[in-house]
């Protein structure tokens, strides 16, 4: 019988031990093994185990049943006492409720937020297996004829396709003309790489013929209203005949590509570009592999694919996923990655601000609780028994705090999105991720807040409690003191971020660029205004507020900083690598912008060599190539040899992201796109219209479209404004939350010393002292709490003006305002009540002793 | 003095007729025997706890046995008090059947 017998299943025999606890456990399981025994003797193994298995699963409803409702009593004891509490000191619960919710609701928009820039470009179908070529110092700008020699050589390359941004081009149907941006040039297999939901016509054939266009929605109406456009024809330019091949969908915000129509890669041709040179770069090359190929293995072939072609270019090449390419920050597009950490930092720091104000005003006041905390213990509650309870009461208040934050949120969201630019809408909130986001928030708030309150105060002793002698709980802990330290240390980070912030976007800004940015008006030009332009500027000059006219390739600021690696050389020239950038310029463009010379002269009209035999370098270019007398030298960019006759002062033509970097200028009449028009401040309207009148004249079938500089250069920095606003507004909640904390921390403890602050008046002392007596704590923890957090801000915002090339310094007055900031605040938030209590006539409150 | 529940009385009966050889196992074939029906041990050790706090059941430990997993029998007598419940039951069930046997239900209907 012996070796028959079988041990009693494991997991139905703990169950039902868990499900019976009280007088006779012993007997009880004894007995369940009795009866498994017998069964199993009389009826065998798998009867037996049968019989056990039912048994439990049968008993669990009836258990459940029972032990709830016993449970639904004690639930519903907590929750009375819970909400009396709460009604009791309305102030503390205030000062919880409002701090918890408005961190809730940071949280909430901040994950949004978050939830929308990681979602980049992974609305494709094949979104990973799709790529970006990409040079090793993250310029995505590639020679044209990668595309094509990828997939040709590779075999992992699936597909491939280049791919141009457009400027603005003209678009005319019948009598509908517009000037529209947003156009790309691609080839036929970008339709099946990447998602474009086609509303009309074939993606397949699409863009097989070279004169087609695909439009989106919204040009599609701007151009046809109501009327089918699908093999209507366009003029595009004004010089070619395009089909409408396709409408597609207006294309979705998050997706570092934008664009609103589609061109063929075949119609640059029209404009003379070379579309098979390893020359230059200038056209993206996306990559689809095929699937489940790692992309480290074709990394690794294609790494000195453009050296092999062109040597001086010693840049390795790498397939860059695009999911990747909208968050990095060393890409052309600027990634954002940094402000995601940023963003999700500060929402984290919010929330626990909130909830260390929560744990302080709960465990400060616990000599309120630790009364029944004793009789409860008296009676019969266990330990966990009040963990749960005090962890109840912390969700439950976390819970209502949610349902507000959401409410705010609801209430907020058109303000984000003002601040933010983008268009969060409350369908948003539903998401699946989004939505368990939220409840990982709130369960986080839950717990940062609850757990250790709930285990304070359950840790009293009934004997000690109900005695009625002062608990130690009261009085401050060192606990306390430290997160009140955090508290403090993480507002000082915080406003110290915002300053620097705002210094940095101010000093940009403000900072000298090297030339005369404002009243400039700049405009694209053809061939007529380039060809007459003489009989132009006379025409122009002749109005006294236009102050002077030039032409040039690119107006400032508009730089895409992708000069590329052209062959520099010149005379005395060892092995520099320098990467020069070459821009064409009229006589005028000196007088235009206001640039120095720094040595020689600029060009002239007075010179016949100018025109063709002349470079005015800038002394960023000098310093590269380590001329002594560059003035009459030679140098040759890109195969061009000139003569330098002069070098003008180094200025900003790019964003003060970048250095100023080597650059040379020239004159080639055939290569200026933009007039560039220096205006008086002086009746503005009136020059515009000026200059429209004689546009028309010109380009009567063209609307005249023009910026003013000073605009286009507020907007290189739009994104870091932004970013501080934004980062204002939420170290404002934070401040102001960690004062609610303060002040409803000082009110706890004036109320607990009304005695002794009534015992001190009695003896003669003055109000100001009292209060300077009672502040003495917080000025401390304030201090302590500078003196933890200056290290640590100083690495973090270092490291964030690293990422600029022109950049504020650090200076010790920041910390010093910010550390006085925080003090004065807080001193005023604390002493608040500390003066009413001090002002309070002592007799009030010593009358019951 | 409190009525005994149904399962109580059933329990207390099955008891009654285990005299001394009343614990778990028994009382729950018992009361499978003369109810007809099978119960849980969760059940009626929950039973068993009630009764024995509101004083009608005392209970003595028997010897620990292999078969039990190493663990001792809980035998259950009837107090006193237990007894005076269980005769009130008894006497309650005649009170309302008086006067009714089983013939007179097929009489009503027939």
């Amino acid at each position: 019988m012996g070796e028959k017998k079988s041990r009693i299943p494991k997991i139905p025999y703990w169950l039902l031990n868990k499900i019976y606890s009280f007088d006779n456990t012993d007997a009880y399981s004894g007995d369940i093994e009795e009866e498994f025994a017998k069964i199993q003797k009389c009826q065998g193994k798998a009867r037996a185990k049968r019989w056990i298995w039912f048994h439990t699963i049968a008993a669990i409803p009836r258990w459940l049943i029972n032990s709830l409702s016993w449970r639904m009593n004690m639930v519903k004891n907590y929750l009375k006492i819970a909400i009396r509490n709460f009604f009791r000191h309305k102030g503390y619960t205030f000062i919880n409720i409002a701090g918890l919710s408005i961190g809730i609701a940071c949280c909430i928009m901040i994950l949004l937020w978050v939830q929308e820039e990681l979602s980049y470009d992974r609305f494709h179908e094949n979104a990973a297996d799709l790529y970006v070529a990409t040079f090793s110092n993250g310029s995505i700008v590639t020679p044209t004829a990668l595309s094509p020699y990828l997939k040709a050589e590779y075999p992992e390359v699936m597909r491939t396709s280049r791919y141009s941004p457009q400027g603005r081009d003209l678009l005319k149907y019948k009598d509908t003309d517009i000037y529209q941006d947003g156009g790309i040039m691609v080839d036929p297999d970008f339709l099946k790489m990447f998602t474009v939901p086609f509303l009309r016509g074939n993606p397949e054939t699409a863009l097989s013929d070279p004169n087609s266009i695909l439009l989106s929605e919204q040009v599609a109406q701007k151009l046809f209203g109501t009327s089918d456009p699908i093999g209507q024809t366009l003029i595009y330019n004004t010089r070619v005949d395009l089909k409408v091949t396709g409408v597609f969908e207006d294309y979705p915000s998050n997706s570092h590509m934008q664009f609103l129509y589609i061109l063929p890669v075949e119609l640059a041709k029209i404009h003379n570009r070379n579309l098979n040179t390893w020359d230059v770069n200038n056209i993206r090359t996306y990559v689809q592999l095929r699937k489940y190929t790692p992309v480290e293995t074709v990394d690794a072939k294609i790494v000195d694919v453009v050296e092999r072609h062109r040597p001086q270019d010693k840049r390795a090449m790498t397939l860059q996923p695009i999911t990747r390419l909208h968050l990095n920050p060393y890409n052309d597009t600027g990634g954002t990655i940094l402000y995601v950490y940023l963003f999700s930092a500060l929402a984290f720091f919010i929330l626990l601000i909130a909830c260390i104000n929560f744990v302080n005003l709960t465990t400060a006041r616990s000599s309120n609780r630790a009364k029944e905390v004793g009789i409860r213990k008296t009676v019969g509650a266990c330990r966990a028994h009040l963990t749960r309870q005090f962890f109840g009461e912390s969700l439950l208040l976390t819970l209502i705090a949610s349902a507000l934050a959401i409410g705010l949120v609801f209430l907020f969201l058109p303000m984000f999105n003002n601040l933010t630019g983008k268009a969060f809408t409350w369908e948003l909130l539903i998401q699946k991720s989004v939505v368990l986001g939220i409840f990982g928030i709130i369960s986080l708030t839950a717990i940062l807040a609850g757990s250790y309150p709930s285990v304070f105060l359950s840790r009293f002793q009934p004997i000690k409690v109900l005695k009625g002698r002062r608990l130690k709980g009261t009085k401050g802990s060192i606990f306390r003191k430290v997160l009140v330290v955090m508290q403090f240390s993480l507002s000082i980070l915080l406003i110290l971020g915002t300053l620097m912030i705002f210094r940095q976007v101010h000093y940009l800004r403000a900072h000298d660029v090297g030339y005369d940015r404002d009243n400039i008006v700049y405009f694209g030009i053809g061939n007529r205004f380039r060809n007459n332009f003489e009989t132009i500027k006379t025409e122009l000059l002749a109005n006294p507020n236009i102050l002077n006219v030039t032409l040039t390739d690119i107006a400032p600021y508009r730089w895409m900083s992708n000069a590329g690696y052209g062959d520099v050389h010149w005379e005395g020239k060892t092995n520099q690598q320098v990467k020069m950038v070459m821009t064409s310029v009229d006589y005028d463009y000196l007088d235009t912008f206001g640039l120095k010379m720094a040595q020689g002269r600029f060009f002239s009209r007075n010179f016949s060599t100018d025109a063709s035999d002349a470079y005015v370098v800038n002394e960023a270019a000098v310093r590269a190539m380590e001329m002594e007398n560059p003035v009459g030298k030679e140098l040759d960019v890109w195969g061009m040899r000139k003569r330098i006759i002069g070098v003008v002062e180094d200025y900003h033509f790019e964003s003060l992201h970048n250095e100023i970097i080597p650059m040379a200028m020239r004159i080639d009449p055939n290569g200026h796109f933009q007039a560039c028009v220096r205006i008086s401040p002086h009746r503005i309207p009136d020059t515009l219209v000026f200059l429209e009148s004689k546009w028309k004249k010109i380009y009567p079938e063209y609307p005249f479209e023009y910026n003013f500089l000073d605009d286009t250069i507020a907007n290189q920095y739009r994104s870091e404004q932004a970013i501080g606003k934004i980062v204002t507004v939420f170290t404002i909640l934070a401040i102001l939350i960690s004062c609610l904390g303060i002040f409803g921390l000082s009110s706890f403890t004036t109320e607990q010393r009304t005695k002794e602050i009534g015992i001190r008046k009695v003896l003669g002392a003055t109000v100001i002292s009292i209060v300077r007596h009672i502040s003495k704590e917080f000025v401390l923890l304030v201090f302590i709490a500078n003196i933890i957090i200056w290290p640590l801000a100083f690495f973090v915002l270092n490291r964030w003006l690293q990422t600029f090339a022109y950049r504020i310094s650090i200076g010790w007055w920041m910390f010093v305002l910010t550390g006085i900031l925080v003090l004065g605040v807080s001193l005023l938030t604390a002493s608040w009540q500390i003066v009413r209590a001090a002002m309070a006539n002592p007799v009030d409150s010593l009358r019951y002793e | 003095m409190k009525e005994l529940t149904k399962l109580e009385e059933l329990v207390m009966i099955a008891i009654w007729h285990l005299k001394d050889e009343a614990y778990g196992v028994q009382i729950k074939n018992k009361v499978k025997e003369i109810s007809g029906r099978e119960y849980f041990y969760n059940t009626l050790y929950t039973t068993f706890d009630q009764l024995t706090r509101k004083g009608y059941l005392t209970k003595h430990f028997g010897e620990p046995s292999a078969v039990r997993g190493g663990k001792r029998k809980v035998f259950f007598h009837i107090t006193k008090e237990g007894r005076t419940a269980l005769e009130n039951a008894f006497k309650r069930h005649r009170r309302i059947w008086t006067g009714i046997d089983e013939e007179s239900f097929h009489k009503e209907y027939s």
